[in-house]
């Protein structure tokens, strides 16, 4: 089989001078060899200085997005040969800060994410807590949710957004794509509290619809879509429209003979690791409704 | 916050992904070009007020291929504008939005093929719109061109 | 600041749609020496201009135009001014600018409103 080369050019930020510099790579291509293979082959054989972020390779973890022959892409997930070229430009994730050559920060995009609440708000908090019962849930409000429930950060559709490109208080097509998620699921009873985050220059009126975000996710997830329900929701809700059903009741209690499933598992064990409990202490606090 | 490592302008053109990408940078140039016009345009008008002899002797100012070809453009411009607004009041506000369904993979072809269809019917109205105005602009441009 | 606002830019793009149509198809911008080629000339628009009918179109034409534009211009500055401070401004500032046009805009269909 003949030998297939690719040549790599690396757009890579200097955290030092504050500048970019292009480096080349000439590389042996094989069937199925994806980008992130390349630039671990570079790692390896070439340039060890080389810094890239990775971890599964297989499009699950979303950490390896990049930006290939000017597109955001999973590296992961993008044979070499499909894209065929012989030339492939890889630079750090747009409309993010550059950390080291091909590493981009992901500080405002998740800055993002924490303000709009991504966890279900119950009126009930301490049976949120502490629970006794099950919620209900069935197929269709499930098959509601799911579609944005599929997104994994990994800060694509932030990087093709063009308003993202200017405007660092905009939300972007990935915490906007969660807050409907957490909007439409059905055991979810902070609504009104999401449409108003969602209701701002920097919430959905910031998007013009480019769906950039739903061409680059990797996960279907449809950003721009969610965008377009949540602006309907705000259009049906200043018209005095009927907006979201009122959250489904808790499952009905168990018989009092019957212990509940969630009191069997006992007291948690002992901590053995240093350092364990204060960070288990910290969990708990910034994922208890009670002390947030 | 920091802006470094945003691409500011140049997010308007980069990166096209998709078609939508693009008319939505076109949509946002010809918005910019017609509200230019439009204040041009006011201005044109309000030549009325100063009578019969300001307006014919405007008139005449504007005679020439310059603000021809300008006209035309700008004719262009309103019917690319109108015709994807139209595209983008339909679909930003959710009045044609699908349900919301679980992705299946190959994830990408799934929500493309989608939204295709939306983008055709606006191509449609836009060549229909340049084939009526456009076009009838532009022969009579020629012929006055030719004279 | 209220995005909603946003809102208008729909209504009035639906508006305009028909306007813009309208506009489009009985003006012929075409000019030939010595005057307009069509009904762009003096006794033409003047004898438009008097009936009341054309005077509503322009003077509802005009306010959703400048309403549309002013609100369009202001989303593209919004996307580069971020501070709360700055974004009051370019709204006041836009508004002054978009105020002074529409009453500019304003005088020709005022002054023949009368005939």
């Amino acid at each position: 089989m003949e030998e297939r080369k690719v040549i790599f050019r690396l757009r890579r930020y200097d955290p030092e001078t504050g500048g970019y510099r292009e480096d080349r790579y000439e590389i042996p291509v094989y069937r199925g060899m994806t980008v992130l293979d390349g630039l671990i082959w570079i790692k390896e054989n070439l340039d060890r200085t080389v810094s890239y972020r990775a971890s599964c390779r297989m499009g699950l973890c979303g950490s390896c997005g990049m930006t290939v022959n000017g597109r955001p892409t999973l590296t992961c997930e993008t044979q070499i040969l499909s894209l065929e070229r012989d030339e492939l430009t890889i630079e750090p994730l747009y409309n993010m800060e550059p950390v080291r050559d091909l590493v981009a920060d992901f500080h405002q995009f998740f800055k993002n994410q924490r303000a709009i609440k991504p966890y279900l708000i119950r009126r009930d908090i301490e049976e949120q807590v502490e629970p006794t019962r099950e919620y209900l849930q069935d197929p269709e409000e499930w098959n509601l949710y799911i579609q944005f429930a599929m997104c994994i950060t990994c800060g694509l559709c932030y990087s093709a957004c063009p308003t993202t490109a200017t405007n660092e208080k905009y939300l972007g097509p990935q915490a906007l794509a969660n807050l409907f998620r957490f909007y439409i699921d059905s055991r979810d009873e902070g609504w009104e509290e999401r449409l108003a985050i969602a209701d701002s220059e920097d919430g959905v009126w910031g998007c013009h619809l480019a769906t950039g975000c739903s061409e680059v996710c990797p996960k279907g997830v449809d950003p721009a879509l969610a965008i377009q329900l949540l602006r309907r929701e705000i259009l049906r809700k200043s018209l005095g429209k009927k907006t979201r059903r009122e959250a489904r009741p808790l499952a009905p209690l168990l018989p009092p003979e019957e212990e509940s499933p969630y009191r069997a598992f006992g007291e948690a064990p002992e901590f053995t690791v240093e350092g364990a409990e204060e960070a288990a202490e910290k969990f708990n606090i910034l994922h208890d409704p009670r002390k947030r | 916050m920091s802006r470094k490592g945003r691409k500011g302008i140049l997010g308007w053109i980069i990166p096209i992904t998709n078609m939508e990408r693009l008319l939505y940078s076109l949509h946002r140039i010809t918005g910019i070009g017609l509200t230019l016009y439009l204040f041009i345009h006011i201005y044109e008008t309000s030549m009325r007020a100063l009578g019969r002899e300001t307006w014919i002797s405007t008139s005449e100012f504007l005679d020439n291929p310059v603000f021809h070809i300008g006209l035309l453009l700008v004719v262009l411009a309103a019917i690319f504008h109108g015709a994807n607004g139209i595209r983008l009041i339909l679909q930003e506000l959710g009045l044609i939005a699908p349900k919301p369904t679980q992705p299946v993979y190959p994830y990408r072809k799934y929500h493309r093929e989608r939204r295709v269809y939306i983008v055709t019917i606006t191509m449609l109205i836009l060549g229909i719109g340049v084939a009526i105005f456009a076009l009838r602009d532009f022969l009579i441009l020629l012929e006055v061109l030719g004279k | 600041m209220n995005g909603r606002i946003r809102l208008g830019i729909y209504f009035s793009g639906a508006l305009l749609a028909v306007l813009v149509l309208i506009h489009l198809s009985l003006f012929s911008y075409w000019f030939v020496e010595g005057g307009y080629y069509t009904n762009m000339s003096w006794e033409a628009v003047s004898e438009r201009m008097n009936s009341l009918l054309w005077d509503a179109f322009y003077l509802v034409f005009l306010t959703t135009v400048m309403a549309h534009s002013y609100i369009g211009i202001r989303n593209i500055l919004f996307e580069y001014i971020t501070s709360d401070g700055g974004r009051r401004l370019v709204t006041y500032a836009l508004a002054l600018i978009w105020i002074s046009a529409y009453i500019y805009g304003l005088i020709p269909i005022i002054a023949s409103a009368g005939g």
